[in-house]
């Protein structure tokens, strides 16, 4: 295929373009937040006039009060309906994101091809929106129907927001229908500035959605604004800026990046896999490649924000946190573990099997399964339980459930230094398939390539240290407080060797034209993969996020007295999630099969009058 | 290049960035109100 | 002589397995939980496929084996043994899988049960959360009169606990080989060393019967100890606790890190 060769310039702009997208993201998180004090204030005066009264106790409920319809278990029904909602709003969330920069390389490159690929991954999205909102509309309806105490109390507290936050979906459409419907009208010149514009206004509204979502959510967690008694004080804001409404904020922006990118990844890999010739096979690889390289940039982030959520919770209740990572709970994060390094394996094999693009892979796949052993073996670390499931010899040959050797790889220390080491070790893949189909010219290559294994070697070492010595020599304030040197050092491993990689490799040569399509069916199943475990992973951690709330509706404010109150079993749960899973999934191909519906035309011979 | 020097240009680089990344690690532990090394 | 692929590949499982075991079980004399070594198989086969197959012709050269075998018309003999043995090897799986054992099930229970926000102790309800070992600050404001606390701390647990606990903390007290599930060791990183005071504080009050219903089968033997000790006693057990294994209990700001 010809011109392929620019295309390959498309991960260094994607990475600027993403850090830039962080950036965008984190100011308008905390950018975001002073909007709302601003509202608030307002608020407060109102507050002050009806400080006196007018807002009663959290109701305490009875069996009785939660109605039960057509013999509908209520608590099955919002929690998939919630589910659902979430993930394709998740997906509609995401995609504008990296739309946005697609479209923004497109209109500094000048490179058509990024502006095409933009607008089959928002035409993607468009009937996903309308999914978003259906959903939305049936969580909406079955709240007020099975839990209505529950919803009248927190409308009472979020009403206004609940408001604005109609509003704001209503303009979200609005934006998202003239972004999409106008992308070939608004072309050239200051018409594409325009359009850009409606893409940068459409992702603010989108986020501003997003946080008010999450603070009703956050709220049901950590309570704020309100008495033990459940009295809301009037201030609006505070009950908004609780406790956990920042870090879920953070986890989900980074998240729904991450989640979007394996979407559409899979779609891609959907259409090469359909594709019927070589030039379709070649374009869908390129986006597949795209996708997933989206995902990857914004997984590598990821488990540090699980990380900061999982460390709040525990900060806001000791209570949570054990039950969180300790208890009943721990079991599913097992499979989360499983599930995230079963993410980082099938990122990796991509890039792999993407190294056969280049004719000049073959310098560096040697190393391949040295990378492998170490993901492995950090994998392992990583998944391996705090609590063993032992049988009764084995319990009796170890003299208690105790593992003196397995034990300690149990605990967070362990875990941080392994996703770590994960982490630095996926970006050296991805490095390699940078390099694969280059040639460096400058002199010094040679010392530049001994530099860069010694910041990777003297990088491990520092977060082996870290995680075994203040792991296992300190108390727990320390051993919380040097997570933080591990990932910065995790991130000048990637940031530091990425600038030496761009120095060594200035004025390089190409070793040949990259050959897209050339990639084997296995990778394409590796993106399915990958967003089949995303999905997963994400309806497995939503259950569990709520199911630490246990037995209330608001912690220690309002109880949950309904017959459902109760922590389900932990096969019944997966049960449910792999079921919604799938019904989420069979909702997606449909999404997929009409997006190509719309381009097929028949011109039955005949039928129509002439 | 030899493997002597390969050794020592290795040695130099690794000394440089351990030492970096030793004063990443006693910054942000103090800048969370921590020393490097645990004292009881 | 290169050896094929398929075998190649074949030899890294069967190598990392038994490696597993020699490793565990033979020279750290700590057996690697069945449960837990099919788990790390499952990966390592994955990771093993991962690096086989990601090139297309490595991926032919590792399947021609099977394919010969499936497609070969010379590989009659082989196949015909091949396709009896597979049915019959799952035959034998599903018989093992299915036949009922005389072993006990395995429990899944939660060592570590998250506590309730408050507790019924010495008749009065405290809450957990803010809970705090009221002689804890000794040990910055006067360190001597904490060493003599947890002196004091130490004959109690002379007195009540060693004998399953043991004498240095780490589970192996006299009575210890009677009891299942067998006593906390303090010493494990695991334990202690992940655990607010007032967690210690709940657990050894209420012993045994306080455990929450996330915590069933309620197994455990630990008495009830408030029945027995003191609130000062205990609070100076734990203080004990912490100075013997040397651990610090998990607290939450950098002002109390260091002590």
């Amino acid at each position: 295929m010809k011109g392929t060769g620019s295309l390959r310039n498309v991960s260094n702009k994607l990475i600027y373009g993403l850090f830039i997208t962080l950036v965008i993201g984190l100011v308008s998180v905390f950018g975001g937040a002073d909007l709302f004090a601003a509202y608030a204030a307002g608020t407060e005066a109102a507050a002050d006039a009806a400080s006196t009264g007018g807002y009663g106790p959290a109701p305490v409920t009875t069996a009785a009060d939660y109605p039960s319809y057509a013999g509908v278990n209520g608590r099955l029904a919002i929690w998939i309906f919630a589910q659902l909602h979430l993930w394709f709003a998740a997906f509609v969330l995401a995609v504008p994101i990296f739309v946005f920069i697609i479209e923004v390389i497109g209109m500094r490159t000048r490179d058509k091809r990024y502006d095409d690929m933009a607008y089959e991954f928002i035409k993607v999205s468009i009937t996903a929106y309308s999914l978003t909102a259906i959903l939305g509309g049936l969580l909406l309806f079955s709240l007020i129907l099975f839990y209505p105490d529950l919803f009248s109390y927190l409308s009472v507290i979020f009403g206004e927001s609940m408001f604005y936050y109609a509003l704001l979906f209503f303009g979200e459409s609005a934006v998202l229908y003239l972004y999409y419907y106008g992308w070939h009208w608004l072309q050239g010149g200051l018409k594409k500035w325009i359009h850009l514009t409606l893409g940068l206004t459409l992702n603010a509204v989108g986020t501003t959605l997003m946080l008010l979502a999450n603070a009703w959510l956050t709220f049901m967690m950590s309570p704020a604004g309100v008495d033990p008694a459940g009295v809301f004080s009037g201030d609006t804001w505070a009950a908004i800026h609780n406790f956990l409404w920042n870090p879920i904020n953070i986890h989900r922006f980074v998240a729904n990046i991450a989640y979007g990118g394996s979407i559409v990844g899979a779609y891609a890999a959907f259409k090469f896999l359909t594709a019927r010739n070589d030039q379709e096979k070649a374009h869908y690889d390129w986006m597949g490649y795209n996708a997933n390289f989206i995902a990857i940039c914004a997984l590598l982030p990821l488990p540090f924000a699980g990380y900061y959520l999982a460390a709040e919770i525990y900060a806001y209740s000791q209570q949570m946190g054990i039950t969180l990572m300790g208890g009943i709970f721990a079991w599913l994060f097992i499979i989360q573990a499983v599930l995230i390094g079963t993410l980082f394996l099938s990122a990796n094999y991509y890039l792999w099997c993407g190294m056969g693009r280049s004719d000049g892979a073959k310098r560096y796949t040697k190393y391949i399964k040295y990378i492998a052993i170490v993901l492995v073996g950090a994998f392992l670390v990583w998944f391996t339980p705090h609590t063993l499931v032992l049988t009764n010899s084995e319990l009796k040959s170890l003299g208690g459930p105790h593992h003196s050797i397995l034990g300690p790889l149990g605990i967070m220390p362990a875990k941080n230094t392994a996703v770590n080491i994960m982490i630095t070790f996926t970006f050296l893949s991805f490095l390699f398939y940078r390099r694969s189909n280059k040639v460096a010219t400058v002199s010094w290559e040679k010392t530049g390539n001994i530099i860069q294994v010694a910041l990777f070697s003297a990088g491990i070492v520092n977060i082996l240290f870290l995680g075994i010595y203040h792991g296992y020599f300190t108390n727990t304030v320390y051993k919380v407080a040097a997570s933080i040197p591990q990932v910065m050092t995790t991130f000048t491993v990637i940031v530091g060797s990425l600038i030496l990689d761009s120095f060594i490799y200035r004025g390089a040569k190409d070793v040949g034209p990259l050959h897209w399509g050339r990639i084997p069916d296995r990778a394409q199943y590796a993106l399915f993969l990958l967003a089949v475990a995303f999905t997963w992973l994400m309806g497995l951690m939503g259950y569990i996020r709520s199911g630490i709330r246990q037995h209330w509706h608001v912690v220690d404010i309002m109880r949950d007295n309904s017959p459902d109150a109760y922590t389900p079993t932990l096969g019944y749960a997966a049960n449910v999630v792999s079921i919604a899973t799938i019904m989420f999934l069979a909702m997606v191909i449909f999404v997929f099969w009409i997006a190509q519906v719309s381009t097929k035309k028949s011109l039955p011979a005949g039928y129509w009058k002439e | 290049m030899s493997l002597k020097n390969k050794l020592i240009s290795f040695g130099i680089a690794f000394v440089v960035c351990g030492g970096g990344f030793l004063l990443l690690d006693v910054t942000l532990m103090n800048m969370q109100g921590l020393s490097l090394i645990f004292e009881r | 002589m290169r050896i094929p692929r398929l075998l190649q590949a074949t030899l890294v499982l069967v190598g990392v397995y038994f490696g597993f075991i020699v490793v565990f079980d033979y020279i750290l004399e700590a057996v690697i939980p069945r449960s837990l070594l099919t788990m790390y198989m499952f990966f390592v086969t994955a990771g093993v496929f991962m690096v086989f197959t990601y090139d297309e012709d490595q991926m032919r050269e590792l399947a021609a084996p099977i394919k010969a075998m499936v497609e070969d018309p010379s590989k009659r003999g082989v196949r015909n043994v091949v396709f009896l043995l597979i049915p019959l090897l799952v035959g034998y799986g599903v018989y093992d899988k299915t036949m009922p054992s005389f072993d006990a099930p395995v429990e899944l229970r939660t060592i570590h049960p998250a506590p309730p926000s408050t507790a019924k102790i010495y008749g009065e309800r405290v809450n957990l959360l803010t809970l705090e070992n009221p002689f804890r600050h000794y040990e910055t404001e006067d360190p001597e009169q904490f060493a003599e606390y947890v002196e004091e701390g130490a004959a109690v647990y002379i007195e009540n606990c060693q004998y399953c606990h043991g004498d240095k903390l780490d589970g192996k007290g006299p009575y210890a080989e009677g009891l299942n599930p067998t006593p906390l060791n303090f010493q494990d990183i695991g334990t202690i060393a992940q655990l607010q005071e007032s967690y210690l504080y709940w657990r050894i009050t209420t012993g045994g019967p306080g455990l929450p219903k996330e915590a069933a089968p309620w197994i455990s033997s630990m008495p009830v100890w408030q029945n027995f000790l003191t609130e000062e006693e205990i609070w100076k057990v734990i203080l004990f606790l912490y100075d013997y294994t040397g651990h610090a209990p998990r607290s939450w700001g950098a002002a109390n890190a260091s002590h």
